[in-house]
């Protein structure tokens, strides 16, 4: 659906996004990650064809993003930094400009509108001016602005950003909705427990793309997994025992608590707990603690900085 | 060109107008205004006692042998239909002026630019927009004007009124000077990166846009018919000019990219 190649956009001496490539599949949920000035809005507006790469090329659904931008942009629907509605006109209007725009046909106007807006959950307040809507509603009114011209691909740029907690939730219940209408979305966002959820794949991009895959590969390529396990007693000795175990790579204790970093615990763990008992220890506990995609995300973000330091130094 | 994309810009615009009643009355207030002042002052000028009113000397020969009070009302007339000439060109612009940069202002611009629309359609459609109810006025003042002086003035001054070259010049040269105008407001607008720098532009562009029919029309009976057409075709020409250049130097990229670093 999506496929760039190398595509790189400096504004005067200061480089944006580069040499990115990547694949987006038809129906996938892509999250784009990084922080501030990581180059994720530079890389959506790229590949939605708003701005021209100054090196590299694209293409969505088929589509040069470079050669013909008002046909790609026809394809997709773009949720941008800010809602970025006309404060006095009401929901509808705001809509129906943007649906002539598209050029939709004029009979199916009416219904398409309404079926948004109904989406959002804002059809009943459909005749009120947008100004005096709070900032929860603004957002789901551009989703549904969005979500009008009925899009193959659909770019979301942070879109629970800045919202209270319950609204948050009720866009990202949408999201989940549209993905589960099989939508291709691309999804730029802070927020990694919404990635997590939200996307199939991730992307982490720090101007470069750092790394791609699903959200529980990269947490298992990066690292293995951590089982903790509760003794009554753990003695250095019994640590010294586990850390000769040829499955485990790392150990350490914290009380009575052994953390154990092993390679692959769904194989290895029934190893453990026997070796454990036949030591001769007593457990009273066990489980795994998993990494959190934050935690792999730093860690390919301290990466890279280190690794950009370490060129530049 | 999608027109239907035009024309849905100029219906959002008009739309945005028509909740705005504060420009929509300044709009309707000069060709009211005008519209009293061409009959009122016909009706009674025409009919006052001549006196030792003289017509300070340049009859033009239509008027050869019509009472004075008659020649001098005429006379003032064109001065009035000077007015109404510039004054679709000078609304335009102010309005046009302000349309974008209140759209970057709001940030209603990137979405804007996100959908399919190209930056002709966009600069076309805002000027129309700009263009159309201050014409739609000037027009409606214009035939207001008619059918006062055919009731009330003798037949000499509407006639002069109604000539020819003036209504060419209504209905050819001032849509186009207000398209001027309009383009030249939407290219101001695009560049500009507040309401106050716009506004500064555009009082400045409309001195030059005034000086156009000022130079084509110091006074309408020096101009034949031929004269104005071809004046209208150079506006024609200008108006193609400035909108090519409008598109060029719209800086669609620098828009939606000022102030991000993402």
């Amino acid at each position: 659906m999506i496929e760039a190649r190398g595509l790189s956009r400096t504004f005067g001496d200061q480089v944006a996004v580069e040499d990115l490539s990547l694949r987006i599949e038809a129906g996938e949920v892509f999250g784009l990650l990084g922080p501030n000035g990581a180059g994720k809005s530079t890389s959506v507006r790229l590949l939605c064809g708003l701005i021209a790469p100054t090196s590299g090329s694209a293409e969505l659904a088929g589509v040069d993003v470079v050669k013909e931008p008002e046909r790609v942009r026809s394809k997709v629907g773009i949720l941008t930094e800010t809602p970025g509605l006309y404060e006095k006109l009401n929901a509808e209007e705001n809509l129906r400009f943007f649906a002539e725009l598209y050029e939709l046909p004029v009979a199916s106007i009416d219904g398409r509108v309404q079926r948004v807006l109904e989406l959002v959950q804002l059809w009943d307040r459909r005749s009120e001016a947008v100004a005096g809507f709070s900032k929860g509603m603004r957002q789901r009114v551009a989703i549904a602005r969005a979500l009008l011209p009925e899009p193959p691909v659909l770019f979301l740029d942070e879109p629970t950003s800045g919202l209270d907690p319950v609204t948050a939730r009720a866009v990202r219940e949408l999201i989940a909705r549209l993905r589960s209408e099989g939508r291709t979305i691309v999804l730029c966002t802070h927020n990694l427990d919404e990635a997590e959820r939200l996307c199939d794949r991730v992307g982490v991009l720090n101007r470069r793309l750092l790394r791609v895959d699903t959200p529980e590969r990269l947490r298992r390529e990066l690292y293995a997994q951590v089982t903790r396990v509760e003794l009554d007693q753990l003695t250095p000795a019994l640590l010294d025992q586990v850390r000769e175990l040829p499955f485990v790579e790392r150990v350490r204790a914290e009380g009575n608590q052994l953390f154990a970093t092993i390679a692959d615990y769904e194989l290895y763990n029934p190893d453990l707990v026997r070796a454990l008992v036949e030591a001769g220890a007593s457990i009273l506990a066990i489980d795994h603690e998993p990494h959190s995609l934050e935690q792999v995300y730093f860690d390919l973000l301290a990466t890279a900085q280190g690794t950009a330091t370490g060129a530049t130094s | 060109m999608s027109y239907e994309r035009v024309a849905a810009i100029v219906r959002h615009e008009w739309l945005g107008l028509r909740r705005n009643r504060q420009v929509l009355g300044g709009l309707a207030v000069l060709p009211i205004l005008l519209t009293l002042f061409v009959v009122g002052f016909s009706a009674w000028g025409s009919n006052a006692n001549p006196g030792s009113m003289n017509n300070g000397g340049s009859t033009p020969s239509e008027l050869m042998g019509a009472p004075v009070t008659v020649q001098l009302v005429v006379q003032l007339n064109e001065m009035f239909e000077f007015f109404f000439l510039v004054m679709p060109a000078s609304y335009p612009l102010i309005i046009a002026a302000t349309s974008i940069v209140q759209e970057k202002k709001a940030k209603s611009l990137e979405p804007l630019l996100a959908s399919p629309i190209t930056t002709t359609e966009l600069l076309v459609g805002k000027s129309v927009a700009a263009v159309l109810p201050s014409l739609v006025m000037c027009w409606g003042g214009v035939a207001l004007c008619a059918a006062g002086l055919y009731f009330l003035a003798p037949p000499l001054v509407l006639a002069f009124f109604i000539r020819p070259a003036w209504v060419v010049a209504m209905s050819l040269l001032t849509p186009l000077l207000a398209s001027l105008a309009g383009l030249l407001g939407v290219s101001v607008s695009s560049r500009a990166t507040d309401e106050k720098a716009a506004g500064l532009w555009a009082t400045l562009l409309m001195t030059v846009v005034f000086l156009l029919p000022c130079g084509l029309l110091i006074s309408g009976r020096l101009l034949s018919l031929w004269a104005l057409l071809g004046g209208a075709l150079s506006v024609a020409a200008l108006n193609w000019l400035v909108l090519r250049v409008a598109v060029r130097v719209f800086q669609r990229e620098e828009i939606l990219t000022r102030g991000a670093n993402t």
